[in-house]
């Protein structure tokens, strides 16, 4: 079905290239994910505690334009993000090619995404429990490190589940404009150069991937959640 | 002791503005068991989150033990709530912790060592007749075992005051009594001031010793429970401790009167008294008894004969008779 020459590829991609690969795509996938969660974590807090009757409302305008910003970078498509961010990344790793230069689209792509996931979870904390930590005299810091992410756990973890897959999914895409990982070779050898088996096999490692962190994450979810009997 | 002075809350809404509490005045002393009883809506939420503030009031002052509320800085006001603890229907317990660490909680937040906070948290768990649950999480508990977490959780930090919203309205009967009990017995033992909101009469009538009746937004009537519900004064009074009072109008010429005796009096035959030793007789248009704090008391409508000579020796036999009142009434409401 396939050349021979195809088979032979494959078998000289799976020998020298493809431990490299893996490893720089769940590179590409959880250091942006990590990253995106350190800024998007609090932003999405602020988001809930921030609004006007929430626990520290901020002023109007503070809000507006959090709101706007993240809003923006939502809208524009990963691509087109990837391309303008670009000049940035030669700023911070002095490369705009690679797996080094697509961590900073990344991030700046996936950060707004998770700070709306954050803010979903946070949420969903019940604002009796909330009520109940300010009657105990809880500042809001308290309130935020003690009662509303602790509370929010296991729907945190599970959208970080969330994140990831898609950030993992937009580090494929990178494939296309330089990024490197199992994406690169689903695109270079697969796509540019013709050879489906190779096209293929990169997709069903990808899907093989997918399938594990969604199986991993179930069960982090379902041990962390205390409201499970 | 918690002082309101002339205590007003308005909420703005986008379908205008809503007066929930109007001209407040209240004082709740030490040691007691304070009902705030009222239909809903009538603000009684409202008025117990003004008591730490959980709602600002939009005039008039909240005093706790002499310190006034209103005026602290966010900073004090949150020490201060500390010492005025509070228990909610929902019971509001940290979902994902355990027992034992949402009794820790209040001590965590105080900044108390972890050590300390646990063996706290133990005699605490003792206190509230909970000892094997320190490990088991909320979700594990019953409706009555997770407030009695709550109690216990409210009661880590030694308050002064224990504020208790709709506590019990969402247990069974059973239940409630339990947790009632339990209340009494913190009162008695701790001497923490207890404040207990809720629609209930027999919530008010098993633990508290004073109430307030609040209606529209307003306090109508206070005092002690044995004497607000076995003769309330107010319109709303009337209305909630007397619910199936209908009113029927009866003919002009027969005046009415109404007696509450207490438990002593009820064993008293007054009417045939009247009827055999004065030569009168009464009409009985309705009697009723009610139990208050382990006490009987009766009220009964009696309308008086026409003849107005015998009228006033009824009234005036009536109203000698100790442990009675007797007021005239232009309604039949019992």
């Amino acid at each position: 079905m396939f050349a021979e020459t195809e088979l032979d590829l494959l078998q000289k991609i799976i020998q020298q290239g493809l431990l490299g690969a893996l490893g720089e795509t769940l590179l590409m996938t959880f250091v942006p994910t990590i990253l995106a969660f350190v800024i998007g974590l609090p932003l999405g807090v602020l988001l809930v505690t921030g609004e006007e009757g929430g626990i520290h409302p901020l002023p109007r305008w503070v809000m507006t334009s959090l709101n706007f910003i993240i809003n923006i970078l939502r809208s524009v498509p990963f691509l087109i993000l990837l391309i303008v961010v670009l000049p940035l990344s030669r700023i911070l790793v002095g490369t705009t090619v690679g797996t080094k230069a697509i961590l900073a689209p990344l991030v700046i792509a996936a950060f707004p995404f998770v700070a709306r996931l954050v803010e979903t979870s946070i949420r969903e904390v019940d604002a009796g429990v909330v009520e109940a930590a300010q009657s105990m005299g809880a500042s809001t810091l308290q309130i935020v490190c003690k009662v509303l992410i602790p509370e929010a756990r296991p729907s945190l973890i599970s959208n970080f589940m969330v994140a990831l897959i898609t950030i993992f999914g937009y580090g494929a895409m990178a494939g296309a404009v330089g990024g490197g990982g199992i994406g690169r070779i689903a695109v270079n050898y697969g796509y540019n150069r013709y050879k489906p088996l190779v096209m293929y096999f990169a997709v069903v490692l990808l899907i093989i991937l997918v399938q594990l962190f969604q199986s991993i994450g179930n069960v982090l979810v379902k041990r962390s959640d205390r409201r499970i009997r | 002791m918690i002082e309101i002075k002339n205590l007003s809350k308005t909420f703005h809404t986008a379908g205008g503005d809503v007066e929930a509490l109007k001209d407040i005045d209240l004082r709740i002393e030490d040691g007691d068991i304070f009902g705030i009883i009222g239909l809903s809506g009538a603000g009684k939420s409202t008025l117990v989150r003004c008591m730490n503030l959980l709602e600002v009031p939009s005039e008039g002052r909240v005093l706790v033990d002499g310190k006034e509320l209103t005026a602290l800085p966010p900073r004090e006001l949150r020490k201060a709530r500390q010492s005025i603890s509070m228990i909610f229907q929902g019971f509001n317990l940290l979902m994902q912790r355990t027992a034992l660490d949402n009794i820790c909680f209040p001590l965590e937040l105080a900044g108390v060592k972890k050590q300390e906070a646990r063996n706290r948290a133990k005699e605490l768990l003792e206190l509230v007749e909970l000892p094997d649950k320190a490990d088991a999480y909320p979700v594990q508990l019953s409706g009555g075992q997770k407030q009695r977490v709550a109690i216990a959780r409210a009661l880590a930090s030694n308050p002064r005051v224990l504020l208790c919203d709709e506590a019990t309205s969402a247990l069974d009967p059973k239940t409630t009594r339990a947790i009632l009990e339990l209340l009494r017995k913190l009162n008695r033992e701790l001497g923490v001031t207890v404040v207990v909101i809720t629609h209930e009469m027999r919530v008010v009538e098993q633990i508290c010793n004073r109430v307030a009746i609040l209606d529209g937004g307003q306090i109508r009537e206070t005092g002690p429970v044995s004497q607000v519900f076995s003769n309330p004064r107010s319109e709303a009074g009337r209305r909630l401790v007397l619910p199936e009072g209908e009113k029927i109008h009866v003919l002009p010429e027969n005046r009415l009167v109404r007696l509450v005796f207490d438990g002593a009096a009820a064993a008293e035959p007054i009417v045939a008294r009247l009827a055999s030793k004065e030569g009168i007789l009464l009409n009985i248009l309705s009697a009723d008894t009610h139990s208050l704090a382990g006490k009987t008391y009766g009220s009964m409508v009696l309308g008086l004969p026409q003849d107005e000579t015998d009228a006033a020796r009824a009234l005036l036999y009536l109203r000698d008779i100790p442990g009675v009142t007797a007021e005239e009434v232009t309604e039949l409401v019992c």
